[in-house]
């Protein structure tokens, strides 16, 4: 049952009133007890023989209603047998049946599949989805519970154009992101959406179980966002838990338990081929001594699967829900435990949440929402395991003879010992109350109040044996604990009326306050007394700046007022105002002002178009407008501060000014946003369409600006400079290709493409691999163009003017084969141009950093100055743009299937058009140090001999830089397309389960991230997405794993 | 008329809490940091304010102490195999190399100037209003600023050559922010103007070896005259030196070990930079370059000089007798230069003996190293007077000086001006400069001793004669390397890190060359 705690009602149409079980509620509610003649009892099924709870039961034409109870069973009087009772339910075509003599009417219901009079969750209200003229995609709980999410965001994933997932590694319990309509501003944390969980706003949502979920909302657009004014900048994610429902206590139980594994393997060298790598430059065997005292040789390690495991999760769910006609609610309880495809990372989790509702009186409501949540996880250093175990040599043992591990050898660390030894545990306690009323002071008018805390306590407890430092000298430990404090509070009030049964209005005017405030504490300390406690009273020696408390607090006001018009559901327009305050900024730019306006014209109710009524069930226009803010900025960026506390100097605690510079004209970055859209359904809801076109311009950006190094502000300092443009279209299909009885399949495709562009920036510059330039994307990468690889040393021949290469020529014999002396150097015997004309004027050669490129170097291009002159030198001037860091489109397919107990789903979803960095690659291959390998690719076609041919620069010569940072040959295509999910489940018929005394039973197995097809070569291309500027690169991250599982499902 | 009254209440609440409070509710200044406002208001205010400073000195100087000062004169070999070190060891610097990042960008010594110009522009006010009575240590604090900033302005002259110059605390966005660099001579005022204004508030304490005293004052006014050759300023200034520094000399290798592990007792020391880890929560990068317990050192001192300690040899009885061999390295360990090189051995100078001396010592680990580094100390100025000496055709009192640092360390073996013929001046400055580079091996002073002799600030073959005399040779020797000669005799200068230019208008288009930005 959806949302009948809430206290708002859309606009109500009075024409079809087939099932608008809200109207029904309020009907209820209001109804003076009309005397009832007759009474008619029965019970309301789906089309499969399961129960619905919670159905209406209206007699029509009167405002008596009631609901069913958990065994679908109803009881109602009527006023004579010429009575018509209308059977509804969220998510199924209403039914009606007339009484005629029956007493009891036993009915079943068959599911809707226009989703147009569901019901869906907008700020500080609800609306019917008709009646949307905002861009507002919505995930209901069904299509959570298919995906069999581990995470939220793992059920937000590919479910909605243009909203991206980001996640920087697959370790368990890894915070993701989500990016709605691209990237419109510069900060790394300003990316993300505002979260509202129940109307308490959040700063992320990844403690939430997402089987509590009722529905998630993303409004994307100005003017459905813009009434949470100074977050919403980058769009809104309402997150709704599930109520209980009257009736008897109904207990759900659910276990799964799943298996996963490495994803994808990389490549890496085994020892023989180290071997190679090793004798590059020699023929023969290896003559270094391998006896059994020569660790580093005596072993072929496969390290991927050393340090990865088949992970398993278990999870247990058990759920109840009730409730009577004055209170109802919903309790559950989840704990996952999870381990991680590298050993010793784990994750493992408790949730807690209770929703109750109480209406003691037709008048007032009260609600009261609990929740509570217990997460701890083992991170793994990916440093020094991940990348670790890909750099060490597959020939350097782990373990001495004796059993002990080799730590440290060479540079290189012992992923196993890092793995096991090295510990990083974060806890998170986590509490959300909550405490709200709603008073209807009219009919028409609802007075609105509610707080909210949200507390946590995250624990860091980190401890690093001594056995992991190079010389065993001393264990490090940290102990470190934040409590973030958010309280927060809503008042307002709402009005709706209808006119003539042909105008509705709406209206609202709030208030909302906040305060956060984050408190944290730091130990560090060295030189344990023993390496058996890790608790910070056994360390011997702290590190005076390493001990600390630190608090931060800032406020947010907002006023807010909602208008809402619409005639006959045909004309529809919406406007919206807020006004917020935020302590964040300077005390002259705190207020900022964020309207937005919506249209929206319903053409197929129009006379015109009545020749397309068979075929078009609804279509609409819409249009909005409106402004957004953004704060996410430092508390206190608009101060000048000094500080003190780890500048100490001969016992005496050193102040100095902050490394940033305050900026006290600080103020609120705005978008502003336009969006068009297009819905459409056919055939009843058989297919239905949704298309969007949006632009965003982000103005006064919350820009960290790059302080010239010599004011003595090393920090940068916020200010707002700069703009940034974001167009897109958003096209969404969903369809039911075959639908009968039995059988039926439902498909959704989504597609989304956004173009990005810097429109003023006061300075264009490079940063590491990436530019940022006025009129080009953010996050374009910008280096080096690799062209190949020169095959002689003379290969490196140049017109005077650098534009042309020359050919060498050299002595051949008779075969036509190239003579290559003692000294390994052919016989020059001149030069042509590329069209074969021998070239005699001065012959010029490339160099990078003064060193002369040879053979077996990469051949770079040479890129013109602004004067268009080429120097001979491969230098800065040298970069150019190589790929963009961001996807440039992204597509999603989903499909259901079900047939009589069984139901499939699988979900696809890719990204293309964005390229990724494989440092971790470039790495291996830089002779950074001579216990790194590089892959085995390299080590065979490395160029080995003057004339061989090959797209392999020289192995372990550094002197080149060929394998400089931006060089584009480690840039690759990040395109992808994944089997994200596939699920199989079956559902026990209703009878059946009956007789064991269960209301429902269903099984079922299901496979995420089965399959990825992608040309990227690293572990997996969707790596490092959530940063603006600097996207795309990937160090040797903690892989995605491949997972497989089974599950149950009971209710009682 | 109820539900009309509730509603009157609730909106009047809803524009109470807004009109009214709203702006008081928004208020949430910093809880554990300060306004500027509330400082300069006592002397604990000050003394804070000057930890402050000497801590950013620390940060400024912490590695850069070698890699400006050291690593790429004659003294240095590679050792690790880090890309960074043979990147410096082949003068094969570039701006935008993210290794070298730390080397390349001046951020970390404005830093120091910065908190120095607070401190410049505060205390004065502070001396005027004489807050707390104590405007005599106000002044001391204010001296020791302009000898810092001008100690900063000589390293940044040394290192890149023209430098923006910024005198003025940046406390608002308002005020501008972005300087062309100045010239030379300009930069050269400024670091004269400072050291002056420093001696004539500076107290005259000589026992607070941790903080610039007016000794460190008058050495750095030493170094700086020495740097442009002016001889006679540079004579008068290490007079001035000898009469305030109240150093004087050791008299045996155990004496002359304790300027580095306990310089407070020593009478050499005039300036170490104090150093705490555990204080800190960093390391200085003594260990990590050049002798550490935890890793191989990235750097390690040239064999050639190694071996020319040890062939200092008592002519009476045919041993080495030069005690800083044995006060560097463990000879007993490394008995010949094949091992040694081989070894990439520690210089275990800035640490105890961990038995008889020449056994070897008691390093730190690189996350651990403490050590004191002196920044100026009385052999160097002394031996920049006996360069200034021999300028002045005083080579008798220029080689006195030689043969009392020689001997105070057990070698016997004196220079003696009879043993010089034709160019005296330039061959007893390079006895001189011989032996500081023995001396002072791995403080960071053979760079800018290379550097500042013959004809300076002549990129082209006919300067710096006497540095590329030295390392051309030697860098022809090593793969990749670039030599100083012809466009690349520039590479004397540093280039300027790539980011400088993108955070500051002026600069671009003024990198040293051949640098790219």
């Amino acid at each position: 049952m959806k949302k009948k705690h809430n206290p708002f009602v859309s606009v109500l149409t009075n024409k079809s009133n087939l099932h608008f079980f809200f109207l029904s509620l309020f009907l209820f509610a209001a109804s003076i007890s009309t005397s009832a003649q007759i009474k008619v009892d029965g019970s309301v099924k789906d089309a499969t023989g399961k129960s619905i709870a919670g159905a209406t039961v209206t007699v029509k034409g009167t405002g008596t209603s009631v609901a069913t109870n958990n065994a679908g069973e109803f009881s109602i009087g009527v006023p004579g047998p010429g009575a018509v009772l209308v059977f509804s339910f969220v998510g199924y075509d209403a039914k009606e049946e007339r009484i005629g003599t029956r007493k009891t009417i036993n009915t079943s219901l068959s599911t809707t599949i226009s989703d147009l009079d569901q019901v869906i969750v907008v700020g500080y209200g609800t609306q019917k989805k008709r009646d949307v003229t905002g861009a507002i995609n919505s995930i209901s709980a069904q299509t959570i519970e298919r995906k069999q999410p581990v995470s939220i965001f793992d059920a937000i994933q590919g479910t909605a154009p243009g909203v991206r997932v980001m996640s920087t590694s697959g370790a368990p319990g890894e915070e993701s992101d989500i990016s709605i309509r691209g990237l419109s501003t510069l900060s790394d944390a300003g990316v993300r959406p505002l979260y509202v969980v129940d109307g308490v706003p959040m700063d992320n949502i990844n403690s939430i179980n997402p089987r509590d979920v009722q529905s998630i909302e993303i409004l994307k657009d100005a003017a459905s966002a813009a009434i949470y004014g100074s977050r919403s900048a980058n769009g809104v994610v309402i997150v709704t838990t599930k109520r209980g429902s009257e009736g008897k206590p109904q207990i759900d139980v659910g276990y799964l338990r799943s298996y996963s594994f490495l994803s994808n393997r990389i490549s890496q060298a085994n020892r023989g081929e180290r071997v190679i790598y090793d004798r590059r430059n020699a023929l023969g065997l290896d003559e270094k001594r391998d006896d059994s005292t020569s660790f580093s040789r005596n072993s072929d390690n496969d390290y991927q699967a050393l340090i990865t495991q088949t992970a398993v999760r278990n999870q247990l769910d058990v759920g109840i829900r009730g409730g009577t006609g004055k209170l109802n609610y919903y309790n559950s309880v989840q704990y996952l435990d999870e381990t991680g495809i590298v050993i010793s990372s784990y994750n493992k989790r408790l949730t807690l949440r209770t929703n109750v509702e109480y209406k003691p009186s037709k008048k007032f409501s009260l609600y009261t929402r609990l929740n509570f949540s217990y997460q701890a996880k083992n991170n793994i250093n990916e440093g020094n395991v991940i990348q670790q175990s890909l750099q060490r040599p597959p020939g350097m043992a782990l373990f001495f003879p004796n059993g002990e591990y080799i730590y440290f050898n060479g540079g290189r660390r012992n992923p196993l010992a890092e793995a096991y030894l090295r510990k990083d545990v974060s806890k998170i306690f986590k509490g959300v109350l909550y405490e709200g009323f709603d008073f209807n002071i009219l009919k028409s008018l609802t007075f609105h109040a509610d707080a909210s805390a949200d507390v946590a306590l995250e624990r860091g407890s980190y401890f690093s044996s001594r056995f992991l430092t190079s010389d065993q000298s001393t264990a490090t430990g940290r102990d470190r604990t934040s409590i973030p404090v958010r309280l927060q509070g809503n008042a307002f009030l709402s009005y709706h009326k209808a006119f003539n049964n042909a105008h509705h209005i709406t209206a609202l005017a709030g208030l909302n306050i906040e305060k956060n405030r984050w408190e944290r504490t730091n130990i560090e300390g060295t030189e344990f007394v023993s390496e058996s406690v890790t608790t910070l009273n056994a360390a011997g020696l702290f590190s005076q700046s390493d001990l600390y408390s630190r608090d931060s607090a800032s406020a947010l006001v907002g006023f807010y007022g909602r208008l809402g018009y619409d005639y006959k559901g045909k004309y529809l327009l919406n406007a919206t105002i807020r006004r917020d305050g935020s302590s964040v900024f300077g005390v002259e730019n705190r207020w900022g002002n964020f309207p937005s306006v919506s249209v929206g014209w319903r053409f197929s109710d129009e006379q015109f178009m009545k020749w397309s009524n068979g075929v078009l069930t609804d279509g609409k226009i819409r249009a909005s407008w409106g402004v957004t803010g953004n704060q996410e900025i430092g508390y206190y960026d608009s101060y000048q501060q000094f500080e003190f506390g780890s500048y100490f100097y001969n016992g005496t605690s050193g102040v100095r000014t902050s490394p940033r510079l305050g900026n006290p004209a600080l103020k609120w970055e705005s978008t502003i946003q336009s969006n068009i859209g297009l819905d459409l359904t056919f055939l009843n809801g058989k297919i239905s369409f949704i298309g969007d076109y949006y632009e965003k311009n982000t103005t006064d950006l919350l820009y960290d600006f790059p302080l010239p190094n010599e004011v003595g502000f090393s920090g940068k300092a916020r200010t707002n400079i700069g703009s940034i443009q974001n167009v897109g279209v958003e096209l969404m299909v969903t369809a039911y290709p075959i639908r009968t009885r039995n059988f039926e399949w439902q498909t959704s495709v989504n597609w989304s493409m956004v173009r990005n562009e810097i429109t003023s920036i006061p300075s264009d510059y490079t940063d590491d691999i990436w530019s940022i330039q006025q009129g080009q994307e953010a996050g374009n990468f910008y280096g080096y163009k690799f062209l190949g690889i020169y095959q002689y040393d003379q290969s490196n021949a140049y017109t005077e003017d650098y534009r042309t290469r020359l050919t060498p020529q050299f002595q051949r014999d008779e075969q036509g084969n190239v003579i290559i002396e003692k000294n390994m150097q052919p016989i020059l015997t001149g030069y042509t141009m590329p069209d074969g004309t021998p070239y005699t004027g001065e012959v010029r050669q490339l160099s990078t950093g003064g060193i002369v490129a040879k053979g077996g170097d990469v051949i770079w291009q040479n890129v013109p100055d602004e004067k268009g002159v080429l120097n001979g030198d491969i230098g800065d001037e040298d970069r150019q743009f190589l790929g963009h860091g961001q996807p440039r489109w992204s597509i999603a397919w989903s499909n259901n299937f079900s047939y009589k107990g069984f139901s499939l789903s699988f979900n696809f979803y890719g990204n293309f058009g964005g390229s990724v960095y494989n440092d971790n690659r470039r790495n291996l291959a830089s002779f950074s140090n001579s216990n790194t390998t590089p892959d085995a690719y390299f080590i065979y076609n490395m160029w080995k001999y003057p004339g061989q041919i090959t797209d392999t620069y020289r192995g372990g010569d550094k002197t080149a830089d060929n394998m400089r940072r931006g060089g584009s040959e480690y840039l690759e295509n990040g395109s992808f397309v994944r089997l994200q999910s596939v699920r199989l489940g079956y559902q026990l018929p209703g009878k059946l389960s009956k007789k064991a005394a269960m209301q429902n039973f269903g099984i079922y197995v299901y496979g995420t991230n089965l399959l990825t097809w992608t040309e990227y070569t690293g572990f997996d291309p969707e790596v490092g997405q959530n940063s603006v500027l600097k996207p795309g690169n990937d160090p040797g991250r903690y892989p995605r794993r491949r997972e497989l599982g089974v599950g149950l499902n009971i209710t009682f | 008329m109820k539900t009309i009254r509730l509603v009157t209440i609730l909106l009047c609440a809803v524009g109470l809490l807004g009109g009214i409070s709203c702006s008081k509710f928004l208020d949430e200044e910093p809880i554990s940091t300060l306004a500027p406002e509330t400082f300069w208001k006592s002397s604990t205010d000050a003394t804070t304010w000057m930890a402050g400073i000497y801590n950013s000195l620390q940060t400024t100087l912490s590695t850069n102490w070698f890699d400006w000062g050291e690593v790429r004169s004659d003294n240095v070999q590679i050792g690790g195999t880090g890309n960074a070190q043979l990147t410096m060891v082949t003068n094969t610097l570039s701006a935008n190399d993210a290794e070298i990042n730390g080397v390349t960008r001046w951020t970390d010594l404005y830093t120091t100037i910065s908190q120095c110009n607070y401190g410049i522009k505060y205390l004065q006010e502070m001396i005027d209003q004489d807050i707390e009575g104590k405007s005599e240590d106000y002044k001391n604090f204010l001296g020791q600023c302009y000898g810092l900033r001008a100690l900063m302005y000589f390293y940044g002259l040394r290192v890149w050559g023209r430098m923006p110059i910024l005198t003025e605390p940046v406390q608002s966005l308002e005020q501008p922010t972005e300087l062309p660099r100045s010239s030379i001579d300009e930069i050269k005022q400024r670091i004269l103007d400072d050291i002056n204004s420093s001696l004539s508030t500076i107290g005259s304490s000589t026992d607070e070896k941790y903080y610039m005293q007016i000794g460190a004052v008058y050495a750095l006014q030493t170094d700086v005259y020495m740097w442009f050759q002016q001889y006679d300023e540079a004579l008068t200034a290490s007079d001035n030196f000898i009469a305030v520094s109240g150093a004087d000399w050791v008299n045996s290798i155990d004496e002359w070990k304790d300027i580095f592990i306990d310089p407070l007792s020593s009478p050499e020391t005039v300036f170490n930079l104090y150093w705490s880890a555990p204080e800190r929560g960093s390391a200085i990068g003594v260990c990590q370059k050049l002798g550490s317990a935890s890793n191989t050192n990235q750097y390690e001192i040239a064999t050639n000089i190694w071996q020319e300690l040890k062939d200092r040899v008592d002519t009476a009885t045919n041993q080495s007798s030069d005690g800083r061999f044995w006060a560097l390295w463990d000879t007993v360990t490394y008995t010949d230069a094949t091992l040694y090189e081989e070894a990439v051995a520690q210089m275990g100078k800035f640490f105890p003996w961990s038995g008889e001396p020449g056994e070897g010592f008691t390093l730190q680990g690189n996350s651990d190293c403490d050590v004191k580094l002196p920044i100026y100390r009385f052999a160097d100025i002394m031996l920049l007077r006996a360069e200034a000496l021999t300028h002045k055709g005083m080579y008798q009192e220029a080689l006195d000086i030689v043969n009392k640092v020689r001997s105070r360390v057990g070698y016997p073996v004196e220079a003696n001006l009879s043993d010089y013929s034709g160019d005296i001046t330039t061959g007893i400055e390079r006895t001189v400069l011989k032996e500081r580079q023995l001396e002072l091996l791995g403080e960071g002073k053979r760079w800018f001793d290379m550097c500042r002799i013959g004809k300076i600030y002549d990129y082209t073959d006919a300067g710096y004669q006497y540095l590329r005399g030295i390392l051309n040779p030697i860098l022809a020797t090593r793969e990749g390397a670039i030599q100083y000669e012809g466009a690349n005799t520039a590479r004397i200068l540093y280039p300027i890190n790539s980011d400088i230019f993108n955070a500051n208008s002026k600069l671009v288009g003024d990198q040293n060359p051949p640098y790219d930005e």
